[in-house]
């Protein structure tokens, strides 16, 4: 499940490694005992104050989810190394809300 | 009237020298008469003289394959396809499969000839707290064509590396990608602070 949305962030090269903490440690909090990269997964295009943030919460255990960023489509891939999120899914609304 | 004679008997054996009489030196120069298409050029075999017509607009004459007569061809495009720094921004990823970094993608050139690119691809990036491994790849269509691995030593340093190849230029896409083997997050940086990340394609 994808959820994509841009917070209003300004960060430099020497900064934006400290931005990516920040943005993913918030994220990492509301989604609790879930683990980055197995049962999610954030990237980040830390683009002057309009930041893209892709949140992708994995449906089914060994299917990835992505988006190819030319044509935008959902990206299926397999891979043992993913898991199946569990508990509740956020809404739109509490995902911003964190920000 | 052609080299016959018009009709004199056959026409002795003679050198087309400076001395008259003897055929004397062909006048190319709007004189001589030969059965050539407009635009051709000649060249020998060894044997005998041969026609060569003439290529398209923009083709570029050049010794053929075997090293044995001219021919015409298309020059690799003029100018490579490449994706600059200027209108990227730094990525960041969790994810431990594959994904596009935003905006590395480009339209490779379409050349006849040696049909080939050059790519060169040159990263920086730097990790967060914990140390982990980030793969990063590139993609031609659905194929990966290179690949490397690069591991900062220490968290908020920059990493150099790069990745270079030669594929087709058929006209395919190319894009990046990348991963992290841990799910910590790392950043590729391209675009700011004079941090030049960058891709491109040669046309060879």
């Amino acid at each position: 499940m994808k959820h994509k949305f841009t917070v209003k962030k300004t960060c430099t090269e020497k900064t934006c490694q400290e931005c990516a903490d920040d943005i993913i440690g918030k994220i990492k909090t509301l989604l609790g005992d879930n683990i980055s990269g197995v049962n999610y997964h954030i990237s980040i295009n830390h683009v002057e104050n309009k930041h893209a943030i892709w949140l992708f919460l994995y449906n089914k255990d060994s299917v990835h989810e992505s988006e190819n960023t030319i044509t935008k489509e959902i990206i299926k891939q397999k891979s043992d190394k993913i898991k199946k999120f569990s508990g509740t899914i956020p809404t739109e609304s509490e995902i911003n809300s964190i920000f | 009237m052609g080299f016959g004679g018009g009709g004199g008997g056959a026409l002795p054996n003679h050198q087309h020298t400076s001395i008259p009489l003897t055929g004397g030196p062909l006048d190319f120069a709007n004189t001589t008469i030969a059965s050539l298409s407009a635009g051709s050029t000649t060249f020998s075999n060894g044997a005998a003289l041969q026609e060569l017509l003439i290529g398209t607009p923009a083709q570029a004459l050049v010794v053929n394959g075997a090293g044995t007569a001219p021919e015409w061809v298309t020059p690799a495009a003029g100018g490579a396809s490449s994706v600059t720094i200027g209108d990227l921004a730094n990525f960041t990823t969790t994810s431990v499969v594959e994904v596009d970094i935003t905006n590395y993608s480009l339209t490779l050139p379409t050349v006849s000839g040696s049909g080939n690119c050059f790519l060169i691809f040159v990263g920086t990036m730097a990790r967060s707290g914990a140390s982990d491994a980030y793969y990063y790849a590139l993609v031609k269509d659905a194929t990966t064509v290179t690949s490397t691995t690069c591991e900062p030593s220490t968290a908020g340093y920059n990493e150099n590396f790069s990745m270079n190849t030669v594929v087709d230029a058929d006209g395919d896409t190319l894009k990046a990608v990348m991963s992290v083997a841990g799910g910590n997050a790392g950043t590729f940086k391209s675009g700011s602070g004079g941090i030049y990340s960058s891709m491109t394609a040669f046309a060879v």
